[in-house]
């Protein structure tokens, strides 16, 4: 039943490194692997090179902030799925990474019960994804480029609309 | 209750300014009016005025001196000075701008004129002390954000290792020191809440424009 059983793996984004390793704690009680980034540049490197089932990102980030990865990564075609760690402040940043398919977010300070659960539905939300990934690329190769075609225009569309309502 | 705008005159001229003063009593002024300067800069240190209207021409120091003596303590964007010139001379109107005046009236006064440079000036004070307060919550809120971030954070710190060290050894520390622990971490938690409910609204700018002052003209008084 748990999402654990197969091999899951995490990408914590923060810049403070005690946060990075407590999330890893958590991660690791929950047999999840794990691995760190210290800001969205550097996330986004690991995005190219490997798979991830879940990104958990801070947003107040030096260099690239959690909003600016999760576009990047979206217009690469990396459409792994984003939960973000806010503050308070972040308010219109937290709408802005919804808007760009962020599926949920964990405030600070948290509490471990509650980062477990958002962690175990969004990977089951991700499992679930990859099912149907895997149904269509078994229907055939046009269905599943024409599924991966929409999904790329989906995301390049929110990141076109966000573009202009950052601006008025 | 709306405050009425208080003008303090000097002017020599003691039997057109007191007809004067009353007809701007009549329009929802309180005024004050004095027959030299010499008592100007001890009434201005002790009483709230909104504006002077500054006769050019007086015996002893004359408008110009008094006025250079007025911007010494208050700069034109907080005290609107008027001076009251009965001469046409450009030299004088020239020299009443460069001694800090904010605007002139000529002798004898025309009533529904005086009035309106008044309000003029009345709504621009009002106008740049809205900005300078919105500019002042602007700052205050940016600051609070920033602290409020800076705390957070290493609290979520210890928040969440003190959870984990719980559950890791759930009877290694003592209930009653978790328990301190915990009420600390509220203390500060509530701090962080008041500080996020005493952010302040921003004056909205754009609200106060030229209407505003249209429609204190017609009340006759200033917020």
């Amino acid at each position: 039943m748990s999402p654990a059983l197969d091999v899951r793996k995490v990408l914590i984004v923060d810049d403070e490194a005690d946060l990075r390793d407590i999330f890893q704690g958590i991660l690791s009680d929950l047999n999840i692997q794990s691995e760190q980034a210290e800001n969205g540049r550097a996330a986004l490197d690991l995005l190219r090179q490997k798979e991830f089932h879940l990104v958990l990102c801070d947003i107040k980030m030096p260099e690239m902030d959690g909003i600016d990865c999760l576009m990047n990564a979206q217009a690469e075609g990396v459409f792994t799925p984003f939960v973000f760690v806010t503050g308070y402040g972040d308010e219109d940043k937290m709408l802005q990474a919804m808007r760009l398919g962020a599926l949920d977010f964990i405030s600070k300070p948290f509490d471990t019960r509650k980062v477990t659960e958002v962690i175990f539905r969004i990977l089951e939300v991700g499992a679930r994804k990859n099912r149907i990934h895997k149904l269509l690329a078994n229907s055939g190769p046009e269905i599943y480029d024409n599924y991966l075609k929409n999904e790329k225009m989906i995301s390049l569309m929110r990141i076109k609309n966000n573009k202009g309502a950052k601006g008025d | 209750m709306q405050k009425k705008p208080n003008i303090l005159i000097v002017d020599d001229d003691v039997v057109h300014t007191v007809a004067f003063s009353s007809r701007l009593q009549r329009r929802g002024f309180d005024t004050h009016h004095i027959p030299d300067g010499k008592t100007l800069i001890e009434l201005l240190s002790k009483n709230q005025f909104n504006l002077v209207l500054l006769d050019i021409d007086m015996p002893g120091l004359n408008g110009f001196e008094l006025l250079k003596l007025v911007r010494k303590t208050y700069p034109a964007g907080v005290l609107p000075v008027i001076m009251l010139t009965s001469s046409n001379s450009s030299q004088n109107i020239q020299e009443a701008f460069l001694c800090g005046a904010n605007d002139y009236i000529h002798k004898p006064v025309n009533l529904d004129a005086a009035v309106a440079r008044i309000y003029g000036q009345l709504s621009a004070v009002e106008l740049s002390r809205l900005h300078l307060e919105s500019e002042k919550i602007n700052t205050m809120n940016a600051m609070i954000t920033t602290y409020h971030h800076e705390i957070n954070n290493p609290l979520a710190i210890a928040i969440a290792t003190l959870d984990a060290l719980i559950q890791a050894q759930p009877n290694a520390i003592p209930e009653e020191s978790i328990q301190r622990m915990r009420r600390a971490f509220s203390r500060i938690l509530e701090i962080l809440a008041a500080m996020k409910n005493n952010q302040q609204t921003v004056v909205r700018f754009d609200k106060y424009s030229a209407d505003s002052k249209m429609i204190n003209f017609k009340k006759g008084s200033l917020k």
